[in-house]
């Protein structure tokens, strides 16, 4: 069995390095009380599984020395004296809670190559005036050099006739595009995708009657004497004087047998016949729900389409039982308002999602977007009694982004047509875009640029000119020009003589052509 | 999304009357390797950062922490007293409990002392070992199956609170009010740094991932499921050591292994050299977990826009908008 003991700050990448390396598959670990590590069961639990993976079987051990000298490196040496093994690995110490300080290590730093140069130097510069008075010199040559070759600039602004430039083109942006297409005055559209899921309640606000029918038993009268009448199940009988209108089914179905008939001599010797109604009992409910079902004792009805005078029924009993009482439900506009309200807060997290996406020159197509919900799960259906109800949904945004260089390049090749022989669009001109209008798969932008055609300037031939010229030279060689109005050259920093001159160094010089002023 | 609901639910620790003139406040974040402080302006959206400062933790807390103060004063010397400090300690130990409530009185609305009494009692009734309790909060509301934003003023017969709590040995949050102490501070609050995190996470409209922050020795693991924290663990392995640390996140994610839904989403945030610890983690979870397909991977101060260690000070100062 080996046993490794490792330091108070030793850390468990390290314990972890040095296990790998061990040959032996038992091992005793020596952790000293005090180490951050034991204050997480979790890294415990790290040394043991890896442990078990390399195929070695771990033992912890309290190390009970926790001296600032206990050396980093684990002493790899087997130990006579080794702790108990059957300390079990869980039952970690109680530990002190002082914060564990790391050490602050002093650094002593040997002097550097450019100390050890300059020292040299020092020491050759006091052995030798000569060198230098010789040394400055040159130094000061070579940085006047320096200075005149890197630093004076030249800034040319040429004032050249121009002509208002107002143009407006209406451009197809599409993903159906791949390429801009100046002829047919398209560009493509980059659709981006994202998908967001979020909940949220409402109050509902359906209203609905829920209750009870009312129900009782009533008698079929069949004054027909000579058949008798069949009612299926369902037949609807309706009441008649104060409840009119009320409906009630049968129950079941019913049979009344046919009336029969007397006849008598009355006290003024007429005949008197009398007819004696078949009867039968059934069971009634009433269609709808409510207490105005209720029926008293006495209340006739209309059976089914027969004539009241051939049969009818009457409630000997009344009817009782109807209840009703209004309750808040779930309507499909609570689902539709909640289900936007989701939609809307969904596309908006998107947009913003998408806005931190875009490369630049992209723009977003704000209001232009294709959702589709991936599931819709609603806590309650509609017409359900709640007084809140939820929905969770998972959409799939695709917003779409065109590029504005693209906009611009169609813009330009536009304008040409409109920019007279000899001129050219002068640069910094005002380009706006707006959406006009967006359809399926496709949008309608508006661009428009406003500025100024000025006369063409070959300015690779003007600066070549001009370089190196004296301020004098230069201003004569730009007289002469019949293509420029006028001029005005700022020479930075401002130098005395003959050394205020336009700069030899290309990069130095800049010349902008910008409109005469009217 | 977490409910933003009044201080007393946000911690035990009751703000002082003192330092109530103002709305400006710090926020400090002690994790292992490193001190970061905040001074935050409340302003009527939300807390607006002013200056910030951090340092590594090579000396002594007390020393880095006047340290830090010292330098922040530097940036901007009208402090504020009131302070919250955001620990990540791995000896925090946490539980978020679905508490049920029967409400006979369903036609009643819902106060806050129904709320207060519920944190109270799943606080209470947890075995933390002889921690003490220095943070709870309601994560989530479920009344009569829906899910509300805030369960104040609503009315209903079944309430389910998800509750968070934070425990923590006295000895310790003894040290770090002390650490406000001695630099003279109001000390509002402590809270568990994650728990932050995790809101700042769940704010933004996601509400599953694992969140992970790695510093150069130390990684702590969130994982989120269904906008409740579902667990945190902590491990001293870090990015100075890639190959040892996935064996690191193997081992914490085992914990996890018998929970049904396991989110794709794997959200870094205040860590270095992501890409590395990315390619570690894939080839981790795609070996070691068949329940975690098509995973997703993110920076949340990218998402968020904030600075490298800017999103635990933001996702603190929150909390000092129930001050």
């Amino acid at each position: 069995m080996k046993t490794l003991e490792f330091g108070i700050g030793t850390s468990l990448a390290k314990i972890l390095s040095t296990l790998k390396g061990v040959e032996d598959n038992d091992i005793t670990v020596i952790i000293p009380r005090e180490s951050p590590l034991l204050e997480n069961p979790l890294n415990i639990k790290i040394l043991e599984k890896s442990a078990s993976d390399l195929g070695k079987s771990l033992v912890f051990a309290e190390g009970v020395r926790s001296s600032p000298n206990v050396e980093e490196e684990p002493n790899l040496e087997p130990k006579t004296a080794i702790p108990s093994p059957s300390v079990p690995t869980n039952s970690l110490p109680t530990h002190s809670f002082e914060e564990p300080s790391s050490n602050v290590t002093n650094f002593n730093i040997a002097p550097s190559f450019v100390d050890r140069l300059l020292r040299f130097l020092a020491k050759k510069v006091r052995h030798s005036g000569i060198f230098l008075i010789g040394g400055v010199a040159l130094l000061f040559l070579l940085g006047g050099y320096l200075f005149l070759e890197n630093v004076p600039t030249a800034a040319i602004n040429l004032y050249l006739d121009n002509q208002e430039l107002i143009k407006e083109i209406t451009v197809t942006g599409s993903p159906l595009v791949s390429e801009p297409d100046p002829l047919k005055k398209e560009i493509p559209l980059t659709p981006l995708t994202a998908t967001k899921s979020s909940s949220d309640s409402a109050k509902t606000t359906g209203k609905k009657t829920v209750g009870t029918s009312a129900t009782g038993t009533v008698t079929l009268r069949n004054y027909n004497t000579v058949t008798a009448k069949t009612f299926p199940k369902g037949t609807v009988i309706k009441a008649t004087d104060a409840l009119e209108g009320a409906k009630y089914i049968l129950d079941q179905v019913v049979t009344v047998p046919q009336g029969s008939t007397s006849s008598h001599i009355d006290s003024s010797g007429k005949k008197i016949n009398e007819t004696d109604p078949g009867r039968k009992d059934a069971t009634v409910t009433s269609v709808e729900v409510g207490t105005k079902y209720n029926a008293s004792s006495g209340q006739t009805f209309v059976v089914g389409t027969e004539g009241f005078e051939n049969v009818n029924a009457v409630a000997s009993a009344g009817l009782s039982g109807g209840t009703s009482k209004e309750v808040t439900v779930v309507s499909e506009t609570d689902v539709k308002n909640l289900t936007e309200k989701l939609t809307k807060q969904l596309v908006g997290n998107v947009n913003q999602e998408f806005g931190g996406k875009l490369s630049q020159g992209q723009k977003l197509v704000e209001g232009f977007s294709d959702t589709k919900v991936l599931q819709k799960d609603l806590t309650h259906q509609v017409g359900d009694e709640a007084e809140l109800f939820g929905i969770d949904m998972e959409l799939s945004v695709t917003g779409y982004a065109y590029n504005s260089s693209e906009l611009e390049t169609l813009l330009y090749i536009a304008v040409e047509s409109s920019v007279p022989e000899g001129y050219e669009v002068a640069q910094g001109a005002a380009i706006t875009s707006e959406v006009l209008k967006t359809e399926n798969k496709s949008i309608t932008l508006l661009a428009k640029l406003n500025g100024y055609a000025i006369t063409k300037v070959d300015r690779e031939n003007l600066m070549s000119s001009l370089k190196g010229k004296s301020l004098d030279q230069a201003e004569n060689f730009l007289r002469s020009q019949s293509n420029i109005a006028g001029f005005e050259i700022i020479l930075s920093p401002s130098l005395p003589g003959f050394l205020n001159k336009i700069p030899t160094n290309g990069s130095k010089i800049k010349i902008e052509a910008v409109k005469k002023s009217d | 999304m977490l409910l933003k609901l009044p201080s007393f639910f946000s911690s035990k620790k009751q703000p002082s009357q003192e330092s109530k003139t103002s709305d400006d406040f710090l926020v400090a974040e002690i994790n292992q390797e490193k001190i970061s402080l905040g001074f935050f302006t409340d302003q009527d959206t939300k807390p607006a950062l002013v200056a910030s400062v951090t340092e590594d933790r090579k000396a002594d807390l007390f020393v880095v922490f006047n340290s830090s103060l010292g330098a922040l004063a530097e940036k901007n010397p009208n402090l504020p007293n009131r302070a919250i400090i955001g620990i990540n300690d791995p000896k925090i130990e946490t539980m978020t409990t679905i508490a049920r409530l029967n409400r006979e009185k369903m036609h009643e609305e819902m106060t806050s002392e129904d709320i207060e009494r519920v944190l109270t009692q799943v606080g209470e009734d947890y075995n933390a070992h002889g921690k003490q309790l220095f943070f709870s909060s309601v994560t989530s509301a479920v009344l009569d199956g829906v899910r509300i934003g805030n369960p104040i003023g609503a009315r209903g017969s079944v309430l389910e609170l998800g509750c968070f709590n934070a425990y923590l040995e006295k000895e310790k949050l003894d040290l770090y009010e002390k650490v406000a102490q001695e630099a003279k501070l109001d000390l509002e609050k402590i809270v568990p740094l994650e728990y932050c995190i995790v809101r700042a996470f769940l704010d933004s409209g996601t509400k599953d991932g694992i969140l992970l922050r790695i510093l150069k020795d130390f990684t702590t693991l969130s994982f989120v499921e269904e906008s409740n924290i579902v667990g945190v663990k902590t491990f001293s392995l870090g990015s100075s050591e890639p190959d040892f640390w996935g064996e690191g996140l193997k081992i914490a994610l085992q914990d996890f292994s018998q929970h049904p839904r396991w989110p794709t989403l794997v959200s870094f945030y205040d860590t270095e050299n992501q890409a590395v610890l990315e390619k570690v983690a894939k080839e981790t979870l795609e070996k070691n977990f068949a329940n975690l397909k098509e995973v997703r991977f993110e920076n949340l101060n990218t998402r968020l826009g904030f600075a490298q260690f800017e999103a635990s000070l933001y996702a603190l100062s929150v909390e000092g908008e129930t001050l």
